[in-house]
């Protein structure tokens, strides 16, 4: 379980979450919230990315305030970036190793195998010795999911998963992600720019503006509310 | 040297200014290792590869990485490592002269060609640097392709906060660069002496030479770095002695006048350096042109 107390952080002295408290519970989380609300920054200070200020980040009872990235990483949170979340100049191969770099040889080699059986378009001959960077954008979505996946993750931040993607992709890569629950128990907050498909998706929601947690309410609920309908996920109703 | 100033730029984003500095710290091991302690002239490279690693350890962290904490750019980054080049040409003055004080030799202007062995005429500085480059790249690819490590090194160099996302312990990783960084250039300047007549300002003429190199490389990986100093090694032997030749002899000094004209060639016309050729298209050409020199045959 995820649990952040009166959290201010920003960019040196850019503040820009201010006095953030939630506490997140097993399942689909899902955090909406207009452009520039500070989703990717709340996804960042929890890194250890950003400049904290004030309050504490707590992860299945372990402190992980001002914790350095990588051993956050080693407690089992896998964050996947809103762009480039991936390496570019390095293959598909690659990738997936340096997402699974804290894990020894072999338990990375099996798990290699376990996360293409999740992406077989990755797994193909031609695809896995492919510079990342001559990927489609859904594809490379994927990849970076599976480079998620590959740490064992208890908790998985997924940042926008399905920007800029067509309305099909989106669909399939929401449907992974829901696979990937079930079958790995790992539990998923992720922030959305499709909101309707995202609520549908998730559990509990959380409306984040300007820095502060507006609204936290089950997923339902939130899909259900007129005014959010209107607000911050209208249009998307009419596209899909 | 140019791998060295590459692999600094490219994994941890440092222009490295100070790196044929690094080479004349590479000299002065040397130096010590054969004449004050009587160690011969190529088991002296390990020292040097050692002691030029460490020295690139301690930089890293006196200088580099409190810098980079405090958020300085590239061009910050950079200025540092000039005003770094300034501060260790100084110190290996002061070493030569207490070095020339305390044991009474001479320690400017020295050349350690007696040191060297010498094979069917073939001179044995060739073929340990020869041996040793080739040993260097050969480790440095098997390092950037098969191993953990290595691939954290690229993937860093991408992007240092995604990496650092992927559980990448990136101060451990900047450490082992660095370490290279230092050893890299130190051993090659183990081999300077051998040649030329070294001393504690003698980086002044070799870092026209390495610049060249990196430019024309594309300071983007190591294979373009060892490309671009072979080309230029190359044109600075060959050219110069060729126009030496039809001009005579005053015009050796200026061979890196060849090297100054290379990297301004290559600004102008392929400012991304060999890396940055459209190589696909380049092979692609001139598979069609040998095909219809074929068919025409």
């Amino acid at each position: 379980m995820l649990e952040l107390i009166n959290v201010n952080s920003g960019y040196r002295k850019h503040h820009v979450l201010f006095d953030v408290s939630m506490s997140v519970k097993e399942g689909i989380a899902i955090i909406i919230g207009p452009n520039g609300a500070g989703k990717t920054t709340l996804f960042r200070t929890i890194m250890g990315l950003t400049n904290l200020y004030s309050g504490r980040i707590i992860f299945n009872e372990h402190d992980i305030t001002g914790m350095p990235t990588n051993k956050i990483v080693k407690l089992g949170i896998s964050y996947v970036p809103q762009r480039e979340g991936f390496f570019e100049k390095l293959t598909v191969k690659e990738n997936l190793l340096v997402g699974g770099y804290l894990l020894d040889k072999d338990e990375r080699e099996a798990r290699m195998e376990e996360v293409l059986n999740l992406f077989p378009v990755l797994a193909r001959k031609d695809y896995i010795n492919r510079k990342a960077s001559k990927l489609s954008g859904g594809e490379r979505r994927m990849l970076s999911i599976a480079m998620g996946l590959m740490k064992k993750p208890k908790l998985m931040l997924l940042d926008e998963p399905t920007e800029g993607l067509m309305p099909k992709l989106t669909i399939e890569v929401y449907d992974k992600i829901r696979e990937i629950h079930e079958e790995t128990g790992a539990q998923v907050i992720m922030t959305a720019e499709k909101a309707q498909l995202a609520l549908e998706l998730g559990e509990e929601a959380f409306l984040i503006v300007g820095g502060r947690i507006q609204d936290h309410r089950t997923a339902k609920e939130m899909l259900n509310d007129p005014y959010l309908k209107e607000k911050y996920f209208g249009i998307y109703e009419q596209n899909y | 040297m140019a791998i060295s100033a590459t692999l600094a730029l490219s994994i941890t984003n440092v222009p490295n200014f100070a790196v044929a500095t690094f080479g004349t710290i590479g000299i002065y091991i040397s130096f010590t290792c054969i004449k004050i302690f009587g160690i011969g002239l190529y088991p002296s490279l390990i020292f040097c590869f050692l002691g030029g690693g460490c020295i690139g350890v301690i930089i890293y962290y006196l200088l580099i990485r409190p810098l980079r904490n405090r958020g300085a750019t590239r061009e910050e980054l950079m200025i540092a490592t000039l005003g770094l080049d300034v501060l260790l040409i100084s110190l290996l003055n002061i070493y030569a002269d207490y070095i020339n004080r305390t044991f009474k030799i001479r320690t400017r202007d020295f050349i350690l060609s007696v040191y060297d062995f010498n094979v069917n005429g073939i001179d044995g500085v060739f073929i340990m640097s020869t041996l040793v480059f080739i040993a260097v790249l050969a480790l440095l690819h098997l390092m950037f392709t098969k191993t953990k490590i290595g691939i954290a090194m690229k993937a860093l160099g991408e992007n240092y906060y995604l990496a650092e996302s992927q559980g990448i312990d990136a101060e451990r990783i900047c450490l082992i660069t660095w370490f290279l960084v230092g050893a890299l250039p130190a051993t090659a300047g183990g081999f300077y002496p051998v040649y030329w007549i070294s001393n504690p300002t003698v980086s002044f003429f070799i870092v026209v030479s390495v610049f060249a190199s990196c430019v024309l490389g594309g300071f983007a990986t190591i294979y373009d770095a060892a490309t671009g100093s072979y080309i230029i090694g190359l044109a600075q032997t060959l050219l110069i002695s060729h126009l030496a030749k039809i001009f005579g002899s005053w015009i050796l000094p200026y061979n890196f006048f060849v090297a100054l004209i290379i990297m301004i060639i290559t600004l102008f016309l392929f400012p991304r350096g060999l890396y940055g050729l459209p190589w696909d298209k380049i092979i692609s050409k001139t598979r069609s042109i040998l095909l219809f020199v074929r068919r025409r045959g």
